[in-house]
């Protein structure tokens, strides 16, 4: 019979108890994971939700803001850049350095879903993750002629219930959320398989389309003052569903998606900086903006919500302290017996921090469960308010960590009344029993 | 082989004055040979088991069993000498209360050698006649029962000696006489030393040899 079952049978006799003080342990623990496992999985998709592109170029403001607007369709778009600038990257000066660069407009939804106003090439250039390529789990990617179709994201597609063939008309979303009003409509041609990014809740629909869209243009003259810097703008919008006029009406975009040559990193590097010395348009690389906004920002906040939860869980391991000490009054005549029965008073020692240890783990192995579990139940939520995947079934390798640091805190809290036993006197404590 | 040379044992009283409990010129066992001791409540028979065990330490004097004189073991030593070579058989049982009958034997074996022989433990339970009763708790267990697996348990790890406190004191009188054959038969059984301490004089009258503590105890008080 091992100590292991010595001290696991103290712990049985005395249930109640101990089962309350594991579970306290349980409730520190799963917070520990919450924070781990949420502040992993958010870093995670957002730094999986940018790859793909190496920059983001879009209206001067703040980068963050056209980070998480552009990627992952948080919060409101900063401003339009003119469609003349996003010809830049297909057919002018920028060209040389660039790989591929897809338009994006932004601004619509529809049942809330973000709206996004693309060209095919957004499902056939661009890929996400670790370079995996856009699939369709219905239907096929919309072609540029095909103007008013659309490509759905899984999720989107999904929640809304919408169909191959199905249709649906975009509203403009308004500062409080709301749409202000409806577009024609978009018939759905496409719908995307997962891919574990934002892009999963999100309605394609096809730019040029979308351009032929009620008041989602502006006059040329408008448009030419702001290439050559001026600051007015006349929102004068003109509806026009003649092709030959399309051509002379102004169009913006929002933001583009652009994929810098990798054999060329100098044009590339070259590229920001032209582009940021302008007056027209910045361009950003997500994955730095977001590294810096987790160092600066989330860091902190993880920092913050973990130390209090290490501190639930000291306060957890002084219940287990507690718990065993208060016992040990009642036990102290069980130990002399162990003790006449020839168990040294290392032995004796042994046992009860082997209780404490057995008490901790359990109670960690429980909040480990409690945590995921916890996450399983918030997910639906974060995803759907953030856009943010998160899986119960996500583990980070710092919980690792917690299987010997457990250990390590059982130790020291179980020393006490481990000392209590080792000091148990043996003769006084059978005398005594008599 | 047990042999005690002027043991002496005091306890501190809380007038910070000493009171001593033992003062034993001589005592012996001889190997198989049973004893019993006898003498009133308090006059330092369980004192001198736990001295005679090494549970407490002799304030002067030697204690030799075989060619083993414990006086001299550190606290260590003791607790394994005690565990290997002598049983214990409590006047309450002390029986491990979150432990089968069959897991307490395992235990002082544990305890003694670091491994259990199963095997055995079942033998002398069901030599115990307790081998329907091995799964049992002490809580399942009547009296008479607790005491029997109390006396398997003090066999356990085959003990040259065997030390009894008041055995009988807590079984029914119903139960005193079949605990007590069942002391003296699986010592005669296993050749091991027997002392036994009782106050009770329909005990000590089964025995051939009689101890009367006060008689060879010095210290003469009341402990």
């Amino acid at each position: 019979m091992s100590l292991w079952k010595v001290a696991w049978r103290s712990i049985a006799q005395r249930a109640l108890s101990s089962a309350l003080t594991a579970f306290s342990m349980g409730l520190g623990i799963a917070l520990v994971v919450a924070v781990l496992v949420i502040h992993g999985v958010v870093h995670q998709s957002f730094e999986r939700g940018s790859q793909g592109y190496d920059l983001i170029v879009g209206a001067k403001g703040g980068q963050l803001q056209l980070v998480l607007n552009t990627v992952f369709y948080l919060g409101q778009p900063i401003e339009n850049i003119p469609y003349d600038f996003y010809e830049e990257f297909i057919v002018g000066r920028f060209e040389p350095a660039v790989e591929a660069a897809v338009p994006v407009c932004m601004g619509h939804a529809y049942k809330g879903a973000p709206v996004v106003a693309t060209v095919p090439e957004m499902f056939e250039k661009l890929t996400y993750l670790d370079g995996r390529e856009y699939a369709f789990a219905e239907g096929s990617n919309f072609e540029q002629h095909n103007f008013y179709a659309a490509v759905a994201g899984a999720t989107a597609a999904r929640k809304i219930g919408l169909k191959l063939g199905g249709t649906f008309q975009p509203g403009v979303v308004a500062p409080d959320g709301h749409a202000d009003h409806e577009d024609v409509p978009f018939e759905v041609v496409g719908i995307l398989e997962p891919t574990g990014t934002p892009n999963d809740n999100v309605l394609f629909i096809n730019m040029e389309g979308f351009f032929r869209c009620p008041a989602h243009a502006m006059e040329a003259s408008s448009a030419k003052q702001l290439l050559e810097g001026g600051n007015h703008r006349d929102e004068t919008h003109e509806h026009d569903a003649d092709d030959h006029h399309h051509d002379h009406i102004h169009k913006e975009v929002t933001a583009i998606l652009v994929c810098t040559r990798a054999d060329r990193p100098q044009l590339a590097m070259s590229l920001r900086e032209v582009i940021n010395e302008g007056q027209v348009a910045q361009a950003v690389q997500p994955t730095r903006v977001i590294a810096d906004f987790f160092q600066n920002v989330v860091g902190n906040l993880q920092l913050l919500l973990l130390m209090l939860a290490v501190l639930v869980v000291v306060v957890a391991g002084i219940g287990i302290m507690v718990s065993i000490y208060n016992s040990m009054s009642d036990r102290r005549h069980e130990i002399a017996v162990m003790r006449a029965l020839g168990a040294g008073r290392t032995t004796v020692m042994a046992i009860i921090l082997m209780e404490s240890i057995l008490l901790s783990l359990g109670g960690g192995l429980l909040g480990v469960v409690l945590g995921h579990g916890l996450i399983a139940a918030l997910s639906p939520t974060i995803v759907e308010q953030t856009g943010v995947m998160v899986s119960a079934l996500h583990f980070q390798w710092v919980e690792l960590v917690l299987i010997p640091g457990l250990i390590v805190l059982a130790t020291l809290v179980g020393y006490l009344p481990a000392a209590a036993a080792y000091r148990t006197d043996v003769a006084k404590s059978l005398t005594a029993a008599q | 082989m047990l042999h005690l040379t002027d043991v002496r044992k005091s306890f501190t009283q809380p007038d910070g004055s000493e009171l001593p409990i033992l003062d034993i010129p001589e005592f012996h066992v001889a190997a198989g040979e049973q004893a019993v001791l006898v003498g009133r409540s308090g006059c330092g028979k369980t004192t001198l088991l736990h001295v005679i065990a090494g549970i407490s330490r002799a304030d002067a004097g030697k204690v030799r069993i075989d060619d083993w004189e414990i006086t001299l073991f550190s606290e260590a030593e003791c607790d394994r000498f005690r565990a290997q070579r002598i049983g214990y058989v409590f006047q309450t049982f002390n029986l491990l209360s979150g432990f089968s009958a069959l897991e307490n034997v395992l235990l002082a074996m544990r305890f003694a050698r670091g491994r259990a022989d199963k095997a055995r433990a079942r033998q002398l339970l069901k030599r115990v006649g307790l081998e329907h009763r091995m799964t049992h708790r002490p809580a399942m267990l009547s009296v008479g029962e607790q005491q029997r697996v109390a006396v398997a348990r003090a066999l356990a790890n085959g003990p040259k000696l065997l030390l009894a406190d008041e055995p009988t004191a807590n079984v029914d009188a119903g139960h005193q006489q079949q605990v007590l054959d069942l002391i003296r038969e699986t010592c005669r059984e296993e050749n091991v030393a027997l002392v036994l301490v009782t106050h009770g004089a329909e005990v000590a009258e089964q025995f051939e040899r009689i101890d009367h503590l006060e008689q060879f105890n010095r210290a003469g008080a009341v402990a």
